[in-house]
């Protein structure tokens, strides 16, 4: 029992003010008698003159005390913890995250919570409102109905696991939304209770009826898969862990673009993992490692990634004299460079990438490329010779200069590129922008002083800064590192490509349109598995790349189910996510308010 | 037929059976004039006046045995030397006696119109004095039965009004000539009657207490929380007439009426208590006759 409106007790103080009419004596109408004689004598020690008078006990007393209690009591909205009734407002929160794809549950976890959502939509009635959320990476409505569970069945039906997170936060965001202003509203959350942390304790105006879905926790994953590269060398690394409560053992089948290459046995503690180092063929393309036989939970037992090297750039460095920049851009392995003199310049359609120190070409080519030092001219808009000043980041959170210190960085002159319209300006001092960059193809930055003139060359950032430059005007093809499920994966086509087409792992494809020095941004990546890239040249489609999705997230593939799930706070956790619903009884307390009235009022009458 | 006997109540009919009774006297009075009363003072007179039927208590030596042969019932011989007695009707006109449906007075002037009737068709004088906290009427005394219609027309046209006050009685009582007393009142009133008695019997009066209640007194109707007001002394006493609150009322009722029976018995006096709503032939034929004030 627990009360809904608890401040609506302060009319109890109704009570005193009708025991404090009891003291008071009424106001009485005047009736003429032939003599008061006798009544005086029969009310003789019964009444006194005194504006109050002593209370007596008087049922009518004690009646319209009970009845007013009963009122205060019917105003406070008492509530009666219930789990059968379905809600007037009822939210179905159905957890479609990579966690209820686990099969310690006969068949999965997210049917058996579909099943128990079908059941839910059964108990609807024409006054019951159910609104189905699902819950992962993008929490949403996926439907919402009075009466008719034709549309939630449907939706529901429509609905798929994902191999992404489940984003509490959001779901009972979009819930409040739906569950609106009105009382009452009950939210099923079918989950396992694997969920992305709220960052805050969150208040909910319904109550949490929490139905945690799942038995076992036994998993184990394949939880890192990456290409170490040696000289003479590289090595597939797996990482294997038992992510589950108990020793367990498996096998890791090691897969080289399909052909077997190892295989071997696992035996873990729980919570303990391994790595797996093969090493690899030369020309070697897609590393495959999977464990055999899988598990509860498949989609982490396996990953992909493609081994083969990344593309190659040439880049042509047009200086007279300079050796940092020599340096700095060979860092990057898939940079091919060759340093000429400006004496031997010579337009290449076959060069990526032009640096051009202290030289400025007649006319500038159609690839990215970089100026430096560059003389006064029309071309760039470069002004005159100026004091350098102190170098600092035009935008602090700019993805170029972000964490350089260029505190330490001294500059003796800088050309005046005040009255340039060549880009954004990325650094810049006292004399104005120093370094600009242009976003639109073909991509290009100009950096305005000679990196002899300062001593730039002898600080942390300039190497940091010379690569960024070389990625911002050279991208990758496909962009690397490890892509969970959802990622976005940027693309960048080479020139003289036309489209790019992604073909997933379950064989769909997409196709994107490219555009010179545009960057490419795909995200339909929820599949695990590996995706390949391919071109579109001269009308002709080739395969440059691929790309993996893995499931490389341990706490997510930590599968045991959670019992309890706090949502506001440890602390009262048990009182918001509470496996009911509450239900007013005010009605039945107003019930019993109108007989205490009836009897009062024959009371009364039965005294007159 | 006089329009004060009709007012009051006093049909034709009713006066032809008061025409049969009359009002003992408990004990021989010493009237003034001739009578049909025993007189303490024998054989004053031998002058034959009248007859009269036997009424138990009469002397037997009066009986005339040849009327009885005669007629076969006991008759008296009446002499001149018999004397008469003067029977004075005191009548409370306070504001308490005009209250009640019916109203209280009515009754109380009806009952003292029939017993004044009563006493000139015996041969007797009768008086009538109306009073409150003062002497508000009064009649000389009358002998007769024509006189009858000035009691009325007296008792017809009193005032009403003031607070009821017995020691009006006994002031009065001093100048009275021997005879009977017939005080006809409520008596719901702080003023304690038993001076007035003791004053009269000490004026040797034989004394009749009639006590005249509305139904709405023996029987109240007060409903609720109320305050009510005494229309004669402007009192207030607030009621709420709950069950308990109306049994305590007829309780004090009982009481009251205990003590009054007590103050007349006492002295000697009679006491009756009438119900105002009764039939005044009910009253007067059937209450007074059973309580002997009348026979």
């Amino acid at each position: 029992m627990s009360l809904l409106a608890p401040l609506a007790g302060l009319f109890a103080l109704t009570v005193p003010a009708i025991v404090a009419l009891y003291f008071l004596r009424i106001r009485r109408p005047d009736v003429e008698l032939s003599s008061t004689l006798l009544w005086r004598r029969a009310l003789r020690d019964r009444q006194a003159s005194v504006p109050w008078q002593r209370l007596r006990f008087s049922w009518l007393l004690l009646l319209q005390v009970v009845a007013a209690l009963l009122l205060v009591f019917a105003l406070m909205r008492p509530a009666l913890t219930t789990s059968a009734a379905l809600a007037a407002n009822t939210i179905v929160v159905v957890d479609d995250s990579m966690s209820m794809q686990a099969t310690d549950v006969s068949p999965s976890r997210f049917e058996v919570a579909r099943q128990k959502a079908r059941a839910i939509f059964d108990e609807m009635t024409v006054t019951t409102r159910v609104s189905l959320i699902a819950m992962d990476d993008n929490s949403r409505l996926l439907a919402s109905s009075s009466g008719d569970p034709g549309p939630l069945r449907d939706a529901l039906d429509r609905l798929q696991p994902s191999n992404g997170g489940a984003d509490l936060q959001g779901a009972l965001a979009v819930a409040t939304s739906t569950a609106g202003a009105g009382q009452g509203a009950r939210l099923v959350l079918l989950s396992d209770g694997i969920v992305d942390d709220l960052p805050t304790p969150v208040d909910v105006p319904f109550a949490i009826d929490y139905q945690p879905i799942g038995s076992g926790a036994a998993n184990m994953a394949v939880t890192a898969l990456t290409i170490v590269a040696e000289p003479g060398q590289r090595d597939a690394v797996a990482h294997v862990e038992n992510l589950g409560r108990e020793r367990a053992t498996s096998a890791v089948e090691v897969r080289v673009d399909g052909r077997l290459v190892d295989l071997r046995r696992v035996d873990l503690e729980a919570h303990a993992g391994t790595d797996i180092v093969v090493p690899l063929p030369a020309h070697a393309g897609v590393v495959t490692a999977t464990l055999t036989p899988h598990d509860a939970l498949a989609v982490d037992d396996s990953a992909s990634v493609d081994a083969q090297p990344g593309r190659s750039y040439k880049v042509e460095l047009v200086t007279p004299r300079d050796v940092f920049l020599d340096r700095a851009l060979r860092l990057r392995p898939d940079i091919t460079l060759t340093t000429i003199t400006p004496d031997h310049y010579k337009p290449d359609p076959g060069v990526d990438m032009w640096v051009f120190d202290g030289f400025l070409p007649p006319s500038l080519p159609a690839q990215p490329y970089w100026v430096l030092a560059p003389p006064a001219s029309t071309l760039l808009g470069t002004g005159t010779v100026l004091a350098g000043g102190h170098p600092r980041a035009a935008t602090a959170a700019d993805p170029l200069v972000s964490g350089l210190d260029l505190s330490n960085v001294h500059l003796a002159r800088t050309r005046d590129l005040r009255t340039s319209s060549f880009g954004r300006s990325v650094i810049e001092s006292e004399a104005g922008p120093l370094l600009l960059v242009r976003d639109s193809a073909p991509r290009a930055a100009l950096l305005g002083f000679d990196i002899h003139d300062s001593d730039l060359p002898l600080r942390n950032a300039f190497p940091l800064l010379v690569d960024r430059i070389s990625r911002f005007l050279l991208p990758e093809d496909v962009q690397s590192g490890q892509h969970g499920p959802g990622d976005l994966v940027q693309i960048t086509p080479a020139t003289g490509v036309s489209g790019i087409t992604v073909t997933r792992p379950d064989g769909s494809t997409s196709a994107l349109s490219a555009e010179p020095g545009h960057t490419l941004t795909f995200g339909d990546t929820d599949e695990v598995g590996l995706y390949a890239v391919s071109e579109q040249r001269s009308g002709k489609a080739l395969l440059v790349s691929h790309f993996g999705v893995n499931a490389f997230d341990p706490v997510r593939s930590a599968i045991a189910p959670h019992a309890h799930l706090d949502v506001n706070g440890a602390a009262s956790a048990a009182a918001v996510v509470a496996p009911s619903a509450k239900q007013d009884v005010w009605p039945w307390v107003a019930a019993v308010l109108l007989a205490v009235l009836t009897l009062e009022w024959l009371v009364f009458h039965r005294a007159r | 037929m006089s329009e004060a006997a009709e007012a009051l109540g006093l049909t034709p009919e009713l006066l032809r059976s008061l025409d049969r009774v009359a009002l003992p006297s408990r004990r021989p009075i010493v009237g003034g004039t001739a009578g049909q009363r025993r007189s303490p003072r024998s054989g004053s007179s031998v002058e034959f006046a009248d007859f009269r039927s036997y009424v138990p208590g009469d002397d037997f030596r009066r009986v005339d045995w040849n009327a009885y042969a005669r007629l076969d019932k006991l008759v008296l011989r009446l002499y001149a030397g018999e004397e008469d007695v003067c029977v004075t009707c005191w009548v409370d006109a306070s504001a308490s006696m005009e209250w009640g449906r019916p109203l209280k007075s009515r009754c109380a002037r009806a009952i003292a119109g029939a017993l004044a009737y009563c006493a000139l068709t015996s041969y007797d004088r009768a008086a009538v004095t109306g009073f409150a906290g003062t002497v508000i009427a009064r009649s000389g005394a009358v002998r007769g039965r024509v006189a009858a219609t000035r009691l009325w027309s007296l008792l017809d046209s009193m005032p009403a009004g003031g607070e009821t006050d017995f020691a009006v009685l006994a002031r009065a009582a001093r100048r009275l000539p021997r005879g009977i007393s017939v005080i006809v009142s409520d008596f719901l009133t702080e003023s304690d009657p038993a001076r007035a008695v003791a004053a009269l019997r000490e004026a040797r009066q034989e004394v009749v207490l009639v006590q005249v209640l509305a139904p709405q007194e023996l029987n109240p109707e007060v409903r609720g929380d109320v305050r009510l007001r005494d229309v004669e002394t402007g009192a207030h006493v607030e009621v709420t007439a709950t069950a308990a609150v109306l049994d305590a009322y007829r309780t004090a009722l009982d009481e009251h009426t205990r003590r009054l029976r007590h103050v007349a018995a006492a002295h000697g006096a009679a006491f009756t208590q009438v119900d105002s709503g009764a039939p005044l032939r009910d009253i007067l034929l059937g209450r007074l006759r059973r309580d002997g004030v009348l026979r």
